[in-house]
């Protein structure tokens, strides 16, 4: 008999307050009439006021949370539509100074071209000159070699 | 001078709280109804304001106190859901400071609406602060049955008196009832009050009797009561007649028992 008894004792025991001294309750009396008072506010809202009104609230942020993302959606367009514009005004402005670029080359190159031309006939007229006075010096040397046989 | 300290008195009973004693044990036919019943009649007796309630869809308490064939717009379940006001329902007995907070069959659909409530497990707490202020002791008498209910009685009590048969399988449902407790004050992060445990239909013949009368004291001597309360016929026979144990036989040998345990659980002298 003594041995079922001993045998069927609780393994755990309450500590009660006689033993330990007293828990901090997790949830005090103030936190619950705060949530019951909640609940209360809540249910309230629901039972007593028409659905549409009870969720007035929600259609409000729900309307202004849609305009709010429809008006973010078209401040970003108009955002990347000026960025667009600007960098295409930038690209123009780099094409245009590339084609002034361009033509002042073509330009200079026409210039050196001519300058060419020019030197080209400067010295074939150089040249003729040359063979003219190679010409007059020749027959003036022939002429200086033909007098003394006269003596 | 006397007026002055009646009047200091009535002051800080006014203000005092109330003491939350719980009957409870989840093993039924323990004598949870019959003693809390004398228990808070004879404390209501000596003068203390007292208010019982009956917190068993089965109303036997409401029974003891012959309230129980009494039709009600208003019950338990409308304060504990509803949050009405616990003063509404509290009922009249024979002694002008015991009162009662009866129940009915409406209890046993408490369970479910409790759950889905956000702190369903302190709803009786809530609803003992309205009325706390009013009474020296709150008596509770809780079902035999581990459950939401239970629990917000446990909660809200601020101390346990725990009735026991004098047999190995009360002893064994007292492991369960006690490990339970433990978990309970884990969970919840707070130390029971205080806790009696008492023997009940005690019989000084009976071996297993005086055994387990030696197992509880030797095993849980801090929570122990030396009061044991006799197998009697009296206290059964009250019950049955819808009136106190004081009232029809007062000077019997269970009224004694019940005298000395008031006395013991209270530290009165």
């Amino acid at each position: 008999m003594r041995k079922k008894f001993e045998s069927n004792v609780a393994q755990e025991i309450p500590k009660t307050k006689l033993n330990e001294p007293e828990l901090p309750w997790k949830i005090t009396d103030e936190d619950l009439e705060q949530i019951v008072s909640k609940d209360e506010g809540y249910e309230a809202l629901t039972k007593d006021t028409s659905p549409l009104k009870a969720r007035a609230i929600f259609l409000i942020a729900l309307v202004s949370a849609v305009f709010l993302f429809i008006v973010n959606l078209a401040a970003d367009f108009m955002t990347a539509n000026e960025n667009m514009r600007t960098e295409m005004i930038k690209r123009s402005l780099d094409t245009n100074t590339l084609q002034y670029n361009l033509q002042k080359a073509v330009a200079e190159k026409a210039q050196a071209g001519e300058r060419a031309t020019q030197l080209e006939k400067k010295v074939e007229d150089l040249n003729a000159q040359k063979a003219l006075f190679t010409d007059v010096i020749e027959s003036l040397t022939k002429k200086g070699e033909d007098v003394p046989s006269e003596d | 001078m006397y007026i002055v300290k009646d009047i200091c008195r009535a002051i800080r009973t006014k203000t005092k709280k109330a003491t939350v004693q719980l009957f409870l044990n989840y093993k039924g036919g323990t004598g949870k109804t019959s003693i809390s019943s004398a228990y808070g009649y004879y404390l209501a007796k000596i003068g203390k304001r007292v208010l019982m309630i009956d917190l068993d869809a089965q109303a036997h308490l409401t029974a003891c106190f012959n309230q129980e064939s009494i039709r009600r717009n208003k019950s338990l379940y409308g304060v504990v859901v509803s949050g009405e006001r616990l003063s509404d329902i509290v009922v009249d007995t024979s002694l002008e400071r015991l009162k009662l907070v009866p129940s009915s069959i409406s209890l046993s659909a408490l369970e479910l609406p409790l759950y889905r409530m956000p702190i369903g497990e302190f709803r009786l707490r809530q609803a003992l602060r309205n009325v706390d202020k009013d009474y020296d002791y709150i008596i509770i008498d809780a079902a035999p049955s581990i459950g939401l209910l239970s629990l917000n009685a446990i909660l809200a009590c601020d101390e346990l008196l725990v009735p026991l048969l004098a047999d190995f399988l009360s002893f064994h449902g007292l492991k369960i009832l006690l490990e339970t407790l433990a978990s309970i004050e884990k969970e919840f992060q707070f130390y029971l009050g205080k806790m009696h445990i008492f023997l009940n239909r005690y019989n000084s013949a009976y071996p297993v009797c005086r055994e387990c009368q030696e197992a509880i004291h030797k095993f849980y001597p801090q929570y122990s009561l030396k009061t044991v309360i006799n197998e009697a016929y009296e206290i059964m026979d009250a019950s049955s007649m819808g009136k106190s144990l004081f009232e029809v036989h007062p000077d019997s040998k269970a009224a004694e028992d019940i005298k000395d345990l008031v006395y013991e659980v209270n530290g009165f002298k």
